[in-house]
């Protein structure tokens, strides 16, 4: 099997979104392109997760906090007036590798199981931190208003041209870490993940590549947040949530951590799910934490186990 | 001066509290390697099962026992079911999984007693307040501290006297020793599991009284336990004491004098903006700056 | 010979992990293109000095010299960078990545700069693809390439790990048990393409096959406790009384 070439996937996705797009049009379902959103943004989320975990073998229980960073951005700069996108949607990023950059030496410094509890216990600090902001609404949240503005022909309070420009900047952003996961940087960072110690003796300095990859993967989420903020029109704390990074966790798990397309696939399933238990019962979460627990402990390569079984199968002929 | 001292006392109860969840916390890790996310829904379980003991006997000494005991049991069940399926596994599936335990308890919790708080009730006897000298401090707080000092002090006991506790030093240094001695393994870990649930029982029992017994109570606590923990040097008993006792006084006292010191050093209005912010985060930022001091917490493990 | 300058130089080492003292006051040196080798008993603390002089364990105390640079302050790659390459005693190559993106990684730690790219695919570097092809030639095991490297037998993987070790012609080679667990053939196969690079690269090797042992080195140093008994060329090592009492006494141990 060749495998396919890099903008394949993205392809794909910008195909798949732009049918969805029509057809829920044609049936009358524009409102579909609200959660459609909302599943890209999240998918893009979990892809950034995926480099650290996937990749570089960091588990992150705290990647939501450049969620939280990168809506925060888009917010606070829109109710201080500053509306432009194009310096918005940059400065979420920026802020939220800057943080990455600060807060990362200090994760990283003992790795490991260290590096998930830190994680875990930063992006709580950022969470208190913002419920503090009185003038940013504290635990309340804060209104996104206006919505990031780009030309004039672009109206992101539209849902549907909202869901155009979040479609395209995620298969951006999606090509560019398929890049980078063939890059040089990203075949190091595979390295680190299978034998960090091994990597040093070749001499590698784990440590900068861990740091650095910390950063892109927090800048990616941080425009992530920075769309999200947009697709709801409201940040809060919440962002932030231990829950949602979680969730990001799960969605790579479920997709099959270390493929990148994986996670989105992750996303969109488990927001599905979601989407469909709570509509059958008000108690889904118990499912779905009965869910996660059996695919921790049988399908630890998350629902790519399935589909490798029917790859298998093909590649016998 | 009174309300310093009372601050202080605040503080050592909520500092023991934290010990009874760390310490258990560590255990688990250091003899398992196992990030146990759901240790603080035994907690969240210790608060409710004691709410619902009382109801039915009225006494709250036979609830709080009963609860542990109850706890104890899903203790066993779980390490049972799930974690001793997980010993040995990537961290990030420990994570996954603990973190569904989570979603399953809270939600359980959700259907049997509802989403409003529970009421847990002080014991009459307990219900006043003990002259010590400056202050008048309340009984049931005393009492906490006083249960709290004697499990802690039991524990140690138990860790540094008796042939359990020389399994579970030796677990924690060097796992496959024990494997070694011949010792059953698997009824260790599960011995050891419950334990730890127990302690995280008799916390969150003792905890109900004093602040809302809902779902996800847990995770407040589970987040400062892990702050604890990380500072302590994991897998330390030593450690979780005395990281308890650091991050315990520093939370309290942060929170009621933090305010007031900004207010020296800063324009009012600027102040009472940044102690919002900075008392919820105080503990944070004694972590990282102990991390910068000791990246491996205070009674680091010896590296292998 | 003793007028050449060493390319290290080890004096006075010691470690100690918690109450065990793996090494006490090791001194040794090798020479340019000479094949030193360190023999003793399990547990002699023979990794545990190739640990310390690739940087991966800090000495409680000595020094490490490096054509007489001191080094003991240096990290693990920053050692590698100067020319300390090593291989393990338990076999340690990145499994989930084919053969040939194995000897890449190892290629491009000397190149610096160009780890950080992250856009430019690592396929389209034909000069790196080269280097790599021809480190892994080296060792004969070029043909193998695309395979993953969890595909390969046990001894193909020893001969990945000494290609990328001996990628960019290391000024010190560290082998530990390059032949262990390794069938009669595939050890003198290994011999072999050691005797080969022997001469260009001064190289520390370690041991348990004495027969392997004795028809490679240059000189020997037997390690016991912990501490050097005995330096010398094989002839005078075999002959000597105290080695014998120390370790030739016993059969020595199959490796393991
Ligand atoms: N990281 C460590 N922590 C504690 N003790 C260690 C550590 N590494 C080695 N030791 C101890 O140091 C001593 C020397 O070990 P080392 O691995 O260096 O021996 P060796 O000569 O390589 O043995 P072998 O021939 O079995 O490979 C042993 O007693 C070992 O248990
Ligand atoms: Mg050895």
């Amino acid at each position: 099997m060749k495998a396919l070439p890099d903008w394949a996937f993205t392809a794909a996705v910008a195909f798949c979104g732009f049918a969805f797009f029509a057809i829920a049009h044609a049936t009358g379902n524009a409102i579909w392109t609200d959660v459609a959103s909302r599943i890209l943004v999240y998918g893009l989320a979990a892809v950034s997760l995926d480099i650290l975990v996937g990749y570089a073998g960091m588990v992150s229980f705290g990647h939501a906090m450049f969620l939280l960073c990168g809506g925060y951005a888009v917010g606070i700069l829109a109710r201080e007036g500053l509306v432009s996108g194009f310096i918005q949607w940059p400065v979420a990023m920026i802020v939220s590798g800057l943080l990455a950059a600060l807060i990362g030496p200090l994760v990283l410094r003992t790795g490991g199981v260290y590096f998930i509890l830190l994680t875990l216990a930063f992006s709580q600090m950022l969470f208190f931190l913002f419920t503090g902001f009185s003038r940013y609404g504290g635990d309340e949240g804060l209104q996104v208003y206006p919505r990031s503005e780009f030309i004039r022909a672009v109206d992101l309070s539209n849902p549907d041209t909202l869901f155009i420009v979040v479609l395209l900047v995620v298969c951006v952003a999606l090509y560019a870490m398929q890049r980078l996961a063939k890059s040089p940087f990203g075949l190091v960072l595979k390295g680190c993940r299978q034998n960090e110690k091994r990597m040093q003796a070749l001499g590698y300095q784990t440590f900068r590549y861990k740091l650095l990859a910390f950063v892109i993967a927090a800048a990616v989420c941080g425009l992530a947040g920075a769309m999200l903020a947009n697709v709801t029109g409201f940040v809060s704390p919440e962002y932030g949530s231990w829950q949602r990074s979680g969730e990001l966790l799960v969605m790579v798990i479920l997709g099959g951590m270390g493929t990148l397309r994986g996670p989105l696939i992750g996303a969109i399933f488990l927001l599905m799910l979601e989407h469909v238990l709570s509509e059958q019962t008000e108690h889904w979460p118990l499912l779905l934490g009965v869910l996660l627990v059996l695919v921790a402990i049988y399908l630890p390569n998350g629902l790519r186990t399935v589909s490798v079984l029917f790859r298998r199968q093909s590649n016998v002929s | 001066m009174s309300l310093f001292l009372e601050q202080c006392l605040n503080g050592i109860q909520i500092s023991l509290l934290l010990f009874l969840m760390a310490s258990g916390l560590t255990l688990i890790f250091g003899i398992m390697e196992q990030i146990n996310l759901a240790h603080g829904s035994l907690f969240m379980l210790g608060a409710y099962f004691s709410v619902l003991f009382q109801q039915l006997f009225g006494s709250f000494a036979l609830a709080l026992v009963l609860a542990l005991g109850v706890t104890f049991i899903i203790g066993i069940i779980l390490e049972v079911l799930v974690f001793r399926r997980l010993y040995g596994r990537e961290h990030l599936l420990q994570v996954v999984a603990t973190f569904g335990l989570i979603l399953i308890f809270n939600e359980l919790v959700r259907i049997f007693w509802g989403v409003a708080p529970q009421y847990s009730a002080i014991p009459k006897a307990l219900s006043g307040a003990i002259s010590l000298g400056w202050l008048d401090y309340p009984s049931y707080r005393v009492a906490v501290i006083g249960v709290s000092l004697l499990t802690a002090i039991g524990l140690f006991v138990l860790i540094q006297k008796t042939r359990l506790g020389m399994l579970i030093r030796a677990g924690a240094d060097d796992r496959n020793m024990v494997g070694h001695l011949g010792v059953n393994i698997t009824v260790l870990y599960t011995v050891v599991f419950g334990i730890g649930a127990a302690l995280a029982a008799l916390a969150g029992a003792m905890a109900g009284p004093l602040q809302s017994v809902r779902p996800g109570m847990g995770e407040q606590i589970l987040i400062l336990t892990f702050v604890v923990v990380v500072v302590g040097g994991l897998g330390s008993i030593q450690g979780a004491l005395v990281g308890s006792l650091l991050i315990g006084m520093a939370d309290t006292l942060g929170r009621a004098y933090l305010g007031s010191a900004l207010s020296f050093i800063l324009p009012p209005a600027a102040a009472s903006g940044l102690t919002n912010a900075l008392s919820s985060t105080f503990v944070f930022v004694i972590m990282a700056a102990m991390l910068l001091l000791r990246p491996r917490g205070i009674f680091a493990r010896s590296q292998r | 010979m003793s007028l050449e300058k060493p390319v290290l130089s080890v004096q006075n080492v010691s470690k100690s992990f918690g109450g065990v003292q793996a090494n006490r006051d090791v001194s040794l040196d090798v020479l340019p293109g000479e094949v030193h080798a360190l023999i003793g008993p399990n547990g002699a603390g023979k990794t545990t000095l190739i640990s310390m002089l690739a940087g991966e364990v800090t000495p409680n105390d000595g020094a490490i010299y490096l054509d007489g640079h001191d080094v003991t302050g240096l990290n693990a790659p920053q050692r590698a960078k100067r020319g300390i390459r090593r291989s393990f005693q338990i076999t340690s190559v990145f499994a989930e990545l084919t053969v040939l993106e194995n000897a890449t990684l190892a290629c491009q730690a000397l190149s610096g700069r160009a780890t950080y790219r992250t856009w430019r695919p690592i396929a389209a570097d034909r000069q790196l693809r080269d280097s790599s092809l021809a480190a892994l030639d080296k060792v004969g095991i070029a043909a193998l390439a695309d395979r993953p490297a969890a595909a390969l037998s046990h001894g193909e993987k020893r001969h990945l790990e000494l290609a990328m070790a001996l990628v960019g012609e290391p000024r010190l080679l560290l082998l530990d048990e390059p032949f262990a667990g390794m069938g009669a053939d595939e050890t003198s196969e290994m011999v072999e393409r050691l005797r080969k690079i022997k001469g260009t690269t001064a190289m520390l090797l370690i041991e348990h096959d004495l027969d392997a042992v004795f028809s490679l080195a240059d000189r020997l140093t037997v390690l016991v406790l912990g501490t050097p008994v005995a330096t010398g060329d094989p002839d005078s090592i075999r002959s000597n009384a105290e080695v014998h009492a120390a370790y030739f006494g016993k059969k020595p141990v199959t490796p393991c």
